[in-house]
């Protein structure tokens, strides 16, 4: 997995690209911390370049949800397709992430 | 001009009218079967009819000689009409007894009908409770302490599976926080090795210097003995420290591997391939829908026939409100009672005025003529009970009501009975 991160002001959005899995969990917490460090209010995950994304993965996007509960910014997702898009649905992750 | 003889008054008086002088009578009676009133009479050479007197076949029939005057033919007309209104008396009572079968006979119907009719609404209420009940259990599981519909079902088993999935979310949750965790312990665990080597490294130092001052210490002799002690001393206390600092690392190794082993059992708890679930979603999704098509086509081909079955009930019961039309046959029926009735009485005064005026004596018994008509009026009675009840209505002679009661019974099996 990479992944890109596109600031605009309050703004951030961040483009991932590849398969979403546990084996990407460091990867993940690097990314964590790098929107840790920036001052946003919104962060959306562009999921639209990624072909595979499991529990691990979905399970990372909470801990992404509690640390913007935390630091008191919003996360939602976009883009997502095929399987991905299946996956958001089957777990109605998009209502978890937004609620 | 042709003068025509009448044989009762205008004013019905019954007297004789007044016949011209040169009228006279024919030789003979006509021979016209279908005429009743034939005698023939011959004015200025030019034969007439006289109208009002029977046929001359029922003549004939009665063997009667033939009349030589105006008189005796007039009379004998009158007494024809005197025999007809016995047979109109006789006929009128038994036509009110016909009556009364009818009346009885439709009131009889009817109710039978009415009781039939009002059976089938029974059956056809308790047919469209029993497709309403076929239609209740096809669209509601019934388990026992509560009733769902198909769609609450589907609802019940959307919310599970959603609260497994949501739960296996969860659970993955959990497992990446602990493995976040466990990475983090994985971080101290390697500064306290890396503590641990210093900690080595610091103690091969002291023991390097030990050894050294234990050196000094010899050298200086008898003086340095006491330093050679506290040098001994302090090499031993490096040895265990270095012995602890050997405990520590295979210690610090075996949380290492252990949090490694821990790290490998969350990968399996939490990296969950979920397509599995999601074809069974789908695929569960599917059925329930499937499911409540056909339900719903089930219930749409019952409610048809149930609604039939109501639409029946309720012409059934519009059709038991037309049975009223018995009341009104029953008053037709009076009507037509009421009517015989008063011709009853207006033949019978007229009977009456006749017999009175003419001197005729009332008619005792029956006569030949009187046999031939009711004999005639009998023959015509196409249904075998009611000519039996003809038969004893009008009272005939003995012999003749045993010949005609014959000829009923031969006839029944050509009666129509049935409608």
């Amino acid at each position: 997995m990479d992944y890109r991160i596109e600031n605009s002001g309050k703004d951030a959005c961040v483009v991932f690209t590849g398969d979403i899995t546990f084996s990407e969990n460091v990867s993940f917490r690097q990314l964590l911390r790098d929107i840790e460090e920036i001052d946003i209010d919104k962060c959306v995950f562009d999921l639209t370049n990624v072909d595979m994304v499991d529990s691990a993965g979905l399970g990372m996007f909470l801990i992404a949800r509690e640390q913007a509960e935390t630091a008191g910014w919003r996360i939602s997702v976009k883009g997502a397709q095929g399987h991905v898009a299946s996956m958001l649905k089957l777990t109605k992750l998009s209502d978890l992430l937004d609620g | 001009m042709p003068i025509v003889a009448e044989t009762l008054s205008q004013d019905g008086s019954g007297d004789l009218a007044v016949l011209p002088e040169d009228w006279k009578e024919s030789e003979s009676v006509t021979d016209d079967p279908n005429t009743l009133d034939a005698t023939k009479t011959e004015v200025d050479g030019e034969t007439i009819k006289e109208p009002g007197t029977d046929g001359a076949d029922a003549l004939d029939a009665a063997g009667e000689t033939e009349p030589q005057t105006r008189e005796e033919i007039l009379g004998a007309a009158l007494q024809r009409w005197l025999e007809m209104h016995c047979v109109f008396d006789r006929s009128f009572s038994t036509l009110d007894h016909e009556i009364d079968i009818v009346a009885k006979l439709v009131e009889s119907s009817t109710d039978e009908l009415s009781i039939l009719f009002h059976s089938l609404v029974v059956n056809a209420q308790d047919q469209s409770k029993s497709l309403d009940s076929i239609v209740e259990a096809a669209s509601v599981v019934d388990l026992g302490d509560e009733k769902l519909t198909l769609t609450e079902v589907i609802a019940y088993l959307e919310q599970v599976f959603s609260e497994g999935i949501l739960n296996v979310l969860h659970l993955a949750q959990t497992a990446m926080t602990l493995v976040y965790a466990l990475d983090d312990v994985v971080v101290d665990v390697n500064e306290v090795v890396k503590h641990i080597g210093e900690i080595e490294q610091i103690n091969k130092q002291t023991n390097l210097l030990a050894l050294n001052a234990k050196i000094e210490a010899t050298r200086a002799g008898e003086a340095g003995k006491g330093f050679g002690v506290v040098a001994d001393e302090v090499r031993e206390l490096s040895k265990d420290i270095n012995q602890l600092a050997g405990t520590l690392r295979s210690r610090v190794d075996a949380v290492h591997t252990g949090i490694e082993q821990g790290h490998e059992q969350l990968q399996s708890i939490a990296s969950l391939d979920m397509s599995g679930n999601l074809k069974a979603k789908n695929r569960i999704e599917g059925m329930m829908t499937a499911l409540v098509s056909q339900n719903d086509a089930f219930s749409e081909k019952i409610a048809f026939p149930a609604s039939l079955s109501n639409k029946l009930q309720l012409e059934i019961s519009e059709l038991i409100q037309q049975f009223q039309f018995q009341d009104k046959t029953q008053q037709q029926l009076d009507g037509v009672r009421t009517t015989m009735k008063v011709l009853d009485e207006l033949s019978f005064d007229l009977a009456e005025e006749t017999r009175n005026s003419a001197g005729f004596a009332k008619v005792e018994d029956d006569t030949e003529m009187m046999e031939v008509w009711l004999a005639s009026m009998i023959d015509r009675c196409q249904l075998g009970e009611m000519r039996k009840r003809f038969v004893q209505g009008m009272v005939l002679k003995h012999d003749e009501e045993e010949e005609v009661a014959d000829k009923s019974s031969s006839d029944d099996d050509d009666d129509i009975e049935l409608f």
